[in-house]
């Protein structure tokens, strides 16, 4: 928008609404009904989106093969490993993810609001998942068309946020890291 | 109680009632002795024999004093009883009539094929498809052959959908979206087969004449090694699940579909099993199928030696169809059936192929016996410290206060000295 990274951007739009949900008044019971259908809306929104994306990827149904090493969970002894699927089931993949949080999300805050009462988050809740859910990278490429390269690339980066250095690694996919991984025979080990 | 004896005896027990100086405790002081009332007073709701015109009061007339709306809740719990059991009732006779439909359709393939079909126990000239399945719940059907060369016996089971519940479906289908460890029910036909890999003579049980016989064929042993073709939708899912797929390279082939894929070890063993039936019989079945596997490795990961001696299975699986029309899923489940014949015939490779085939299955013996050492070793020390330790106390048990002081000090010493001996040594 402004050559912003997506994070300050959020950051920037979360202090703005806060300033601004100071000033609305909720305590009128029909500015509180239009949050609330604010709220619907935008999240009526977001599920059709998916819906869209994951009607999109079933259409193409691009049964190419995507090998990638996911790097291991950070703190544990594990050795990365070795993930083989295709796009099509690494979209659907994403796009369950995505609507997964979605949904746990909107748990969240039909909790925070009809429990806790609070009212405030409702804006900023109809605002940054859907930013988010615009800007996500399935969005980018099923509904706006962008190819599949660079950035858009799977797998998939995971966005460099503010706590970047605290999270894992990126997955690989050179031919090197794969082939060292694809035989390590890390499949059927039985967890206690 | 009090109030009931002062309707039954009318109001007059209640005028006489004398009021005690405890007023809490009037009524049962004074109801247990009712001045006594003249009969006629009382007769009419006693029912005495004179009054014979009005036998039935509201007192005996049940359909008076209650009405069917009181029976809400019942009425609700059985009318949803009578929808379970319509549910369960006709559930339980689509998953059969499913189970029937495959067993029509493959019954003559297992005919052909094996010499013993089904849990019988003798061989019969004719099967009938009615027979063969055990049902072992409302949604899992199994059956069995044995009897036919090259083949120990194969085991076929179906899992279908919990028809009888839609309710557990639905759950079951809804958690299989939300997380991923929870698969969605679906119908599935799965089939293994126990190849003799040479062990006839330990399998079959000996028979006069059998013995000639077997001498003839002995050639049923093949080289061990994990090949597949799998859907790609769920090779995922299977490199993450089974041991064996695990230690395979993944490699699209043209000769296969797009959505078919190689799981080998050796390209030279891709050429040899894909042969042309094979692929034109997976091609029929389509998108219904699941995976081919031929693998001598264990499906969980060995953590012990003996878990990795080598065991031939042929695993096959694919989703029944919904119409219940099997023309485009039997002669994969032929092929499936006489692939034994082929690996016994063309199984065998080159020293060089086997030798990267077997280097993986040593290496992991290799690891398996060194973490079992590494266990011993940390026990060994265990136990020396264990030993060092109740000699010590035995020997200080032993001594008197004096000489204990001075053991004491000595070791504290001891301890002292090793410690700054290991600052040193670090800084």
């Amino acid at each position: 928008m402004f050559g912003l990274s997506p994070q300050i951007e959020n950051l920037v739009i979360i202090l703005g609404t806060m300033q601004i949900a100071k000033k609305i008044p909720f305590d009128d019971p029909n500015v509180l009904n239009m949050c609330r259908a604010l709220y619907i809306v935008s999240n009526l929104i977001i599920a059709g989106l998916y819906l869209y994306v994951q009607m999109k990827i079933n259409k193409n149904k691009d049964m190419t093969t995507l090998k990638y090493v996911e790097p291991a969970p950070m703190g544990s002894a594990e050795e990365p490993k070795l993930v083989t699927t295709t796009i099509h089931a690494y979209d659907s993949a994403q796009v369950k993810t995505s609507f997964r949080s979605q949904m746990m999300g909107v748990a969240m805050m039909a909790g925070m609001h009809l429990y806790m009462k609070y009212t405030n988050p409702l804006i900023i809740q109809s605002i940054i998942p859907l930013k988010t859910a615009l800007e996500s990278n399935l969005v980018k490429i099923h509904v706006l068309g962008h190819p599949a390269s660079g950035d858009l690339k799977r797998p998939f980066k995971a966005a460099a946020g503010l706590m970047g250095g605290l999270q894992q690694g990126t997955p690989q996919s050179d031919k090197k890291a794969v082939e060292a991984a694809e035989r390590a025979g890390r499949g059927g080990a039985k967890e206690e | 109680m009090a109030n009931f004896l002062k309707n039954f005896v009318g109001t007059k027990s209640s005028e006489t009632a004398v009021p005690s100086a405890d007023s809490d405790f009037a009524d049962f002081a004074d109801a247990p002795s009712p001045t006594p009332v003249a009969f006629d007073s009382a007769g009419a709701t006693l029912g005495s024999p004179g009054a014979t015109a009005t036998p039935f009061t509201k007192w005996y007339n049940v359909h008076e004093r209650h009405s069917l709306s009181e029976f809400k809740a019942e009425g609700a719990i059985l009318l949803a009883m009578v929808l379970v059991f319509t549910l369960h009732f006709f559930g339980t006779r689509l998953n059969k009539a499913k189970a029937k439909a495959w067993a029509k359709a493959h019954t003559p393939i297992l005919a052909s094929e094996f010499s013993l079909v089904g849990f019988g126990g003798v061989p019969q000239s004719d099967v009938s498809p009615d027979s063969i399945f055990k049902q072992k719940s409302l949604f899992e059907f199994s059956t069995y052959a044995t009897g036919r060369q090259n083949v120990a016996f194969t085991d076929v089971k179906l899992t279908l959908k919990k028809r009888f519940n839609p309710l557990m479906t639905f759950v079951e289908t809804a958690s299989g979206f939300f997380f991923e460890s929870f698969a969605v029910p679906q119908d599935i036909a799965e089939a293994i087969t126990y190849p003799f890999d040479g062990r006839e003579a330990a399998i079959v049980p000996a028979m006069p004449g059998a013995a000639e016989l077997r001498t003839k064929d002995t050639k049923s042993t093949y080289d061990g090694f994990v090949w597949a073709i799998v859907n790609k939708e769920n090779m995922k899912k299977l490199r993450e699940d089974r041991y064996d797929l695990s230690i395979t390279f993944t490699k699209d082939t043209t000769k296969l579909p797009n959505y078919l894929t190689v799981m080998s070890e050796s390209a030279e063993i891709t050429d040899t099993l894909l042969t042309n039936d094979l692929i034109t019989a997976v091609q029929k079945a389509g998108d219904l199928f699941e995976y081919l596997i031929i693998s001598d490795q264990p499906i969980d990961k060995p953590t012990k030696i003996d878990e990795t001696t080598p065991r031939k299975r042929m695993y096959l699986k694919y989703r029944l169809p919904s119409d219940n029309n099997y023309d485009m899923l039997s002669p994969l489940f032929n092929v499936f059936l006489r692939f034994p014949d082929h690996l016994a015939a063309s199984a065998h490779f080159r020293a060089e192929v086997l030798r990267k085939v077997r280097s993986v299955r040593d290496e992991l013996v290799k690891t398996i016996q060194k973490n079992d050492e590494e266990n011993k070793a940390e026990e060994r020390a265990l136990e020396r410290d264990k030993a060092r330790k109740a000699k010590r106390d035995a020997e200080l048990s032993s001594m008197d206060a004096k000489t204990q002081k001075k053991f004491l000090e000595k070791e504290r010493e001891k301890q002292m000295r090793k410690q700054s001996k290991r600052q040193t040594m670090r800084a």
